[in-house]
């Protein structure tokens, strides 16, 4: 071996070797635990986005909205939060098929999220005032920051023949797409979303986490095609039981109703008042978090963080 | 084999791969855990590449992480310029001579490793991560014969990026 050869293999060994001493057994429980912390997002928002759609779409068939046909109608923007239990029993993610096996994404259409330092900077991007709280629990760290996003959107194609072919390639049987429903366009738009987080750096946090999130309300339009389809379709996919599909056909008013899912066993949900709004408070029995939603003048508020429910509806309740 | 059974035999693998490139532990164990999440998602834990998956894997998110964590820190340069000096929390963190260096000697290692081709950063974070040759082979998809060569190009282009970066 040349030296140079060896030198290279010399610093490589000083830059690259060494041991770690890893757990596994406590990082398989980490693992466990991560898979049932609160998660708003664990069923992907085109989802909700879609199921939302889906509820609503009944609506229209009812109505003489549906008689406008192919034109782009909104179908939906929260003004109310309902609770839908998602449960391990209700819903089987495994078996969810994944979306483009019947139907295209669009391509998500997305500002660039701004890093500002101020509230003031903020809300002159966003073009709303950002409020802010005037009380944050002690043992979340003093220094915040902001995101603001003008825009997020995306948008799914029904087809027909996707879902043919994938159900043939993975040998599983889809629920046959009415012939009404290709071609359907459903898009979810949101923002401008202005988002403000204390403990947070890139995708992890240090300790306590506190988080708001004002945004103009999202927005689900659709091209309208064969609407009661579109619920049943969507309903009948496997790993979503009939007591999940009951309890989203089961929403008040689905054109202005988020369901919002959450895990009745571990989790709680229960109707709240924030600054004389109605909201939607989601608690974690384990204290892994809590979290609390709802909407005023065409806004969309969200608190949650790693903190009790009391803290985290404190919070709400001190922006100003 | 269940799920618990590839996490159990394959985790301090998949963390030391990760930690070659990503430079410490505390990040490598999340980039194993993400790396986990998509194969549960994805495989049944019996299928036969699952062991050359998670470290190819591995390797792969643990390059997007430092990607994102570069243009991370330059966003949160900007930012401490922008608040200036007066930031306490920034100050405490930047202070100790030590995290100084042990951030500096992170940065150089990772900034080398994204400038590497793919694959041979691939096969240093694999070697170092404590793979066998044959291991690497399989994993890599190249002739075993061949893994000595691929170590002793990607040790010398690995020297130079360093230098490279170092006097940058």
């Amino acid at each position: 071996m040349s030296d140079r050869t060896e030198d290279d293999a010399a610093l490589c060994e000083r830059l690259l070797g060494g041991e770690e001493h890893i757990d596994a057994r406590q990082a398989f429980a980490r693992f466990q635990a991560r898979r049932v912390e609160p998660r708003f997002a664990k069923i992907p928002f085109v989802w909700v986005g879609a199921l939302a759609a889906a509820v609503v779409i009944v609506l229209l068939v009812t109505t003489p909205l549906g008689s406008l046909g192919q034109s782009f109608l909104t179908i939906f923007q929260p003004k109310a939060f309902a609770p839908i239990n998602v449960s391990a029993l209700h819903l089987r993610a495994r078996l969810l098929p994944n979306l483009d096996e019947f139907g295209t994404l669009g391509r998500p259409r997305s500002s660039k999220p701004k890093d500002v330092v101020s509230a003031a900077a903020a809300s002159r991007i966003a073009g709303f005032r950002a409020l802010v709280p005037a009380v944050v629990p002690s043992q979340v760290p003093t220094t915040s920051r902001f995101v603001v996003n003008l825009l997020a959107e995306e948008s799914f194609r029904f087809s027909a023949a996707k879902a043919r072919a994938s159900a043939a390639r993975k040998k599983r049987a889809l629920p046959e797409m009415p012939a009404r429903l290709d071609g359907t366009m459903v898009t979810a738009s949101i923002g401008p979303t202005i988002v403000q987080t204390w403990g947070v750096r890139g995708k992890r946090s240090d300790g306590p986490v506190l988080v708001v999130v004002q945004s103009v309300a999202p927005v689900v339009r659709s091209t309208g095609a064969t609407l009661g389809e579109l619920e049943s379709y969507l309903l009948s996919m496997p790993g979503i039981s009939a007591e999940l599909a009951s309890q989203i056909r089961a929403i008040g008013d689905p054109s202005s109703t988020l369901p919002v899912p959450f895990e009745a066993t571990k989790q709680t949900a229960q109707s709240v008042n924030v600054d004389g709004a109605s909201g939607l408070a989601i608690g974690d029995n384990t204290g892994l978090g809590a979290g609390v939603m709802w909407e005023k003048d065409g806004k969309l508020y969200a608190v949650f963080g790693t903190l009790t429910q009391d803290e985290v509806l404190g919070v709400a309740n001190s922006l100003r | 084999m269940t799920f618990e059974d590839v996490f159990l035999r394959e985790y301090g693998r998949v963390v030391s791969v990760a930690r070659r490139i990503v430079g410490d532990v505390a990040t490598a164990e999340d980039v194993a855990q993400e790396v986990f999440e998509a194969f549960a998602r994805r495989f049944d834990p019996n299928a036969a590449h699952a062991s050359g998956w998670l470290y190819l894997a591995a390797a792969r998110n643990a390059l997007n992480e430092v990607r994102r964590r570069r243009r991370s820190d330059l966003r949160e340069r900007h930012e401490f310029a922008l608040r200036g000096a007066s930031d306490a929390a920034h100050q405490r963190e930047m202070d100790p001579q030590r995290t100084i260096e042990r951030e500096e000697v992170r940065r150089l290692v990772g900034a080398a490793m994204l400038r590497l081709p793919e694959r041979l950063a691939t096969v240093l974070a694999l070697k170092y991560g404590g793979l066998s040759y044959r291991e690497i082979a399989f994993t890599v998809g190249i002739p075993e014969a061949h893994v000595g060569t691929y170590v002793v190009r990607a040790q010398r282009a690995f020297r130079k990026e360093i230098e490279d970066v170092g006097s940058y």
